[in-house]
C-alpha cells in the first residue's frame, strides 16, 4: 500500500474552504457599503433637487432671471452627478448577489429622477431662455438591441463634445413597471430599441454622429464651433 | 459586461483547484523531511550512458565531450550513440569523436529512423552496465553529475534518479523565461519526488536501474513522449522516482515561439494520450498521492491553463475590442474623449474578492520564485529583471495558447508525429 497524506489533503482543503469563504465574505460585505453608499449619495441628490427647485422657483417668482445663469451652472452639475451614480449603480448591480432588491429599487428612484430633471430642464428653457438641447434616450439590453451599446457610445461622446449645452436622459426598457416609463414611451412611440428622441421628435433606429449632430445643431440659437 | 454564470463558476472551480494545489504542495513543503545528506559513492558500478541522436550535428560533439569529462572512472563507463537514421553529419562527427577518444567504451549504432523509443531500446540491448542513463543529443552534463547522482540508489525499489535540469546559457527572452520556468519546475518536482509523485523521468540524464527497465519491457516504442509513459508504467508498479537538486545537467531550450509551441505540443499531448492510457490509477488510492492528486493534475492543469487564459482573452479584451470598433462611429475623434475624460473613482467599485485572489496567488508565486531559486542556488534577477517580468505575467498566456491548440488538435482530430 503506497502512502497517502491524508492529513494535508484536509488541511489543504480546509485552508482553501477558508480563503474561499473570506472572499465570499469580503464581497458582501462591500455590497452593503454599496447600497449604504447609493442611499446616502441618493438621498443628498434629492435634496439637490428640492433646493433646485427652490431656486427657479425663487427666479420666476422675483423675476429674478439675472440669477439665471448661476442656478444654470448648478443644474448642470446636479445633472453629471445624478449620470455617474448611474453608471455606478449600474455596475454595482450587475456584481450585487444578495441585495439585487435594493439596487432595482435605487434604479428605480434614479429613473423618476431623471424625469424630474427632465421636466425641470424644459420648464427652465423657458424661464431662462437657456441655449440648451433635451435627448431621452430608450434602451434595452445588449441581447435585444445589439445596436444600444453603439448608440450609448456616440450619445456619450457628443455629450462630451457639448458638455452643459447638452442633456441626455436614458430610460431602460426594463423598467415597465415603473408607470412613468411607459407613459413616455407612449407619448414618444416608442416601440423599438435604440430609440432617440431630440427635442420632441423620435427617431427609432441607430443613429450615427454625424445625423444627431445636425439635428441639435439645428436648435441651437447660438451655432458654436462643433456645429460648423 | 456581464459574465455569464457558468464562466463565473468555471473561473472559480479553477481558482479553488489552484488555490488547493498550491496548499497542498505548501504543506509538503513545510513538512520536515530527515535531511538527505550528500552521499558519498563507496564503489563504482558500471554505468551505460545511451545517446539517441538524430541530425544532432550541431550539439552531438558538445554532448559528448561532457560525457568524456565526467568524473568517473573509464574503465566503468560504457557509451552508446544510437544514430537514429540521421541524414546530417552526425554520423561523420560520432566516428571521428571516437577515433579521437581511445581510452574511452563508445559505440556508434546506426539504424534506420524509427524514433527515440526503439533507438533506445537498441541502446539497452546493447548496453553492460548496472545502471542505464538516457542523454539527448541537446544536453550536457556536469562532470560531477554521476558521483552525484549514484549514491541515492540506496533502496532496490528506486527505479530511477533525476538530475537537476538547467536551461543552457538562456539567448533571448523565450529561452529566459523558460529558464526561470525549468528552476519552478525543478523544484517543484523536488517536492513532488518526497511523495514519490514525480511523472516524467526527462530525456536529459535520467539514470535507470537498468535490470528494472528490463523487467518492465524497456521504452515504449511508440509513445510521442516515451519518457512520460515509462515513468508512469514505473509508477503503476510502484517503483520509487526521486528527484535530485545537488546533480546539474544542462539542456538547450527552444529559442522561438515556433520551436517552443511545437516541444510543449508534444509533451502536454502525451502526457494527456499517456494519462488517458494509465487512467486506472486516476484518483485510485491504492496508487497513494501518485494516484490522488498527480494523476488528476496531469489533466486539470490543461483544464486550468484552457479556462484561464481564455476567458482571460475573451473578457479582458473584449471591452477594448467594441470601443475600437464603436470608435468607428465618432470618426475616430479620441481627442475630444482625452481632452473630457475626468477620473470618476470610488474605493466601492474594486472588486475586492478579485483583489484578494490576486494578491494571495502572488505571494505563493513570489515565495515559490525565490525558494526555488534558494534551492537550485540560482539567482531570480540573473538574466534581468524584464525575463521575470514576463515569466510572471506573460508565461502563462504563451502555455495556455499551447494548451488551445492541443483542445484544437484532439478536437480536430490531428495526427501527432514525432
Amino acid at each position: 500500500m503506497r502512502r497517502l497524506s491524508r492529513d494535508k489533503y484536509i488541511i489543504a482543503g480546509g485552508i482553501t474552504l477558508g480563503i474561499f469563504l473570506l472572499g465570499l465574505f469580503l464581497g458582501l460585505a462591500i455590497e452593503g457599503k454599496r447600497v449604504n453608499y447609493i442611499e446616502s449619495v441618493s438621498r443628498k441628490q434629492n435634496l439637490d433637487f428640492s433646493s433646485l427647485q427652490l431656486q427657479y422657483a425663487f427666479i420666476d417668482q422675483l423675476s429674478q432671471e439675472k440669477n439665471c445663469h448661476a442656478v444654470q451652472k448648478t443644474f448642470e452639475q446636479n445633472i453629471n452627478n445624478l449620470e455617474s451614480t448611474r453608471i455606478r449603480l449600474e455596475n454595482f448591480d450587475r456584481e450585487a448577489k444578495l441585495n439585487k432588491n435594493e439596487f432595482e429599487l435605487l434604479k428605480n428612484e434614479y429613473i423618476l429622477a431623471q424625469i424630474r430633471y427632465w421636466l425641470l430642464a424644459e420648464r427652465t428653457k423657458k424661464l431662462c431662455g437657456a441655449d440648451i438641447v433635451n435627448i431621452l434616450y430608450f434602451f434595452s439590453d445588449e441581447r435585444e438591441c445589439s445596436d444600444c451599446e453603439k448608440q450609448a457610445f456616440v450619445l456619450t461622446y457628443l455629450k462630451k463634445k457639448f458638455k452643459d449645452k447638452l442633456l441626455i436622459f436614458s430610460f431602460d426598457s426594463k423598467f415597465e413597471s415603473e408607470p412613468m416609463v411607459p407613459l413616455l414611451k407612449k407619448t414618444y412611440n416608442v416601440t423599438a430599441y435604440p430609440t432617440v428622441v431630440i427635442e420632441g421628435k423620435s427617431e427609432a433606429k441607430f443613429q450615427d454622429k454625424d445625423s444627431i449632430l445636425k439635428e441639435i445643431c439645428s436648435y441651437y440659437k447660438e451655432k458654436t464651433e462643433d456645429c460648423k | 459586461m456581464p459574465i455569464p454564470i457558468y464562466v463565473k463558476i468555471a473561473l472559480w472551480t479553477c481558482y479553488l483547484l489552484s488555490l488547493f494545489f498550491a496548499i497542498f504542495w505548501f504543506l509538503v513543503l513545510l513538512d520536515k523531511e530527515t535531511k538527505t545528506k550528500t552521499r558519498k559513492l563507496k564503489k563504482h558500478p558500471s554505468v551505460s550512458i545511451v545517446v539517441p541522436a538524430y541530425n544532432e550535428e550541431k550539439n552531438i560533439k558538445t554532448t559528448l565531450t561532457s560525457l568524456t569529462k565526467l568524473d568517473y572512472p573509464k574503465n566503468k563507463l560504457e557509451i552508446i550513440i544510437v544514430n537514429d537514421g540521421s541524414i546530417d553529419a552526425t554520423k561523420n562527427l560520432v566516428e571521428k569523436f571516437i577515433a579521437r577518444h581511445k581510452g574511452y567504451d563508445i559505440k556508434l549504432i546506426n539504424k534506420k529512423n524509427e524514433g527515440k523509443g526503439a533507438a533506445l531500446n537498441d541502446g539497452l540491448a546493447m548496453s553492460k552496465g548496472e545502471f542505464f542513463i538516457c542523454l539527448d543529443a541537446d544536453s550536457i552534463v556536469t562532470k560531477d553529475a554521476l558521483e552525484k547522482i549514484l549514491p541515492h540508489f540506496t533502496d532496490d525499489n528506486i527505479a530511477v534518479v533525476l538530475p537537476l535540469l538547467k536551461v543552457d546559457k538562456p539567448k533571448n527572452l523565450w529561452q529566459r523565461m523558460q529558464w526561470l520556468e525549468y528552476i519552478v519546475n525543478m523544484f517543484y518536482k523536488k517536492l513532488m519526488s518526497r511523495l514519490n509523485c514525480v511523472h516524467v523521468a526527462p530525456g536529459p540524464f535520467s539514470v535507470y536501474r537498468k535490470d528494472v527497465l528490463k523487467k518492465i519491457g524497456g521504452f515504449d516504442e511508440d509513445n510521442i513522449t516515451e519518457d512520460l509513459e515509462i515513468t508512469l508504467r514505473l509508477q503503476s508498479k510502484n517503483y520509487r522516482i526521486v528527484q535530485l537538486l545537488e546533480a546539474e545537467v544542462f539542456t538547450i531550450a527552444p529559442k522561438t515561439f515556433k520551436e517552443l509551441y511545437k516541444q510543449r505540443n508534444r509533451w502536454y499531448k502525451g502526457s494527456i494520450i499517456n494519462a488517458f492510457r494509465y487512467r486506472h490509477m486516476m484518483l485510485n488510492r491504492k496508487y497513494g498521492d501518485f494516484g490522488v492528486i498527480q494523476m488528476p493534475t496531469i489533466i486539470v492543469s490543461g483544464i486550468i491553463a484552457i479556462v484561464l487564459v481564455m476567458s482571460l482573452l475573451y473578457y479582458g479584451l473584449k471591452p477594448y475590442v467594441k470601443a475600437a470598433y464603436n470608435s468607428i462611429f465618432i470618426d475616430f475623434d479620441f481627442y475630444t474623449l482625452i481632452k473630457t475624460f475626468k477620473l470618476d473613482f470610488n474605493l466601492l467599485d474594486l472588486n475586492y474578492t478579485a483583489i484578494l485572489v490576486a494578491v494571495i496567488m502572488l505571494t505563493i508565486s513570489v515565495f515559490i520564485l525565490r525558494k526555488s531559486h534558494f534551492e537550485t542556488r540560482e539567482r531570480a534577477y540573473k538574466h534581468g529583471l524584464f525575463s521575470l517580468i514576463s515569466y510572471l505575467f506573460f508565461y502563462f498566456l504563451v502555455m495556455g495558447f499551447i494548451w488551445i491548440g492541443i483542445m484544437l488538435d484532439f478536437a480536430f482530430g490531428k495526427k501527432q508525429k514525432w
